[in-house]
């Protein structure tokens, strides 16, 4: 509880064994599902791997595109750099 | 185990130097805005049409794990993707504006199949053996929230690509007017 590991009494004889035998029951199914989740949370990690080259590309290939047309960022907002009169 | 398909390394070497030649021009070097400009004309398309490869395949593989065995829903999700993609990257896109809109497709789809994974986790009719840990939930909200700030950064930067790079006056006026 809490991170604690909190022990509670719960009787002698046929009905501590059952509920000992029930908590044991719970601990090995959570142990069983453990890999099963992380293999699930994997694949789905996997299946969206390709977004990081994607955001990389998009990201500096904007920032060319947009340079290259004469804009800049001066305090992080891009702006068109204002042509000066002659 | 988390492993990122990349651009081929032709590809990457000319993704380098555009990305050396944008941090020169950002910094204010004239030359180096020029040079980026010339190679930008030469192998911008290259560049974008191999991320957009990359994208189109990783929605496939997307789609697929997102349907699991549905193959209607696998078949709905791509004609889906098809209509977002004509709608958003509109008639004539530039290659940039092709590559913003694949990005943004690709965010979308990651977001509604986290949002669909959160709602049937979130389903009180879901068998307890179905059930994910909480450890596990977690994990996705956190990621469900950060896709969703990264879904509407990109659309935000679509439209301020279009806003800057159309022929919208560039200079401003400023009128003062004293009163007394």
């Amino acid at each position: 509880m809490n991170g604690r590991v909190v022990r509670e009494y719960v009787g002698t004889g046929a009905i501590g064994k059952t509920i000992a035998l029930d908590d044991e029951l719970k601990r090995l199914q959570k142990e069983e599902e453990v890999p099963r989740w992380r293999e699930e949370r994997e694949c789905l990690e996997q299946s969206a791997a390709f977004l990081q080259p994607l955001a990389k590309v998009a990201e500096v290939l904007t920032r060319a595109h947009l340079l290259a047309d004469g804009c800049h960022r001066p305090k992080g907002q891009w702006r068109r750099r204002r042509e000066h009169r002659a | 185990m988390n492993t990122a398909p990349e651009l081929p390394e032709k590809t990457r070497e000319r993704f380098k130097e555009l990305r050396g030649l944008a941090d020169r021009a950002e910094a204010g070097d004239a030359e180096a805005r020029r040079k980026l400009r010339k190679a930008l004309h030469e192998s911008s398309p290259e560049v974008v049409a191999r991320a957009a490869d990359i994208a189109r395949t990783g929605q496939r593989v997307l789609i697929s794990t997102a349907a699991g065995k549905d193959l209607v829903v696998e078949e709905a999700l791509l004609v889906r993707l098809d209509l977002m993609r004509a709608e958003i990257a509109g008639e004539n896109p530039t290659p940039l504006e092709e590559l913003l809109t694949e990005r943004i497709v690709s965010l979308w789809l990651l977001v509604e199949t986290l949002d669909t994974l959160m709602s049937v986790q979130l389903c009180p009719d879901l068998p307890p053996e179905k059930r994910a840990p909480i450890s596990y939930l977690r994990h996705v909200f956190r990621w469900q929230e950060s896709v969703s700030r990264r879904y509407l950064a990109a659309l935000k930067t679509l439209a301020q690509v279009r806003k800057l790079q159309s022929n919208t006056p560039d200079r401003q006026y400023n009128t003062q007017i004293n009163l007394r």
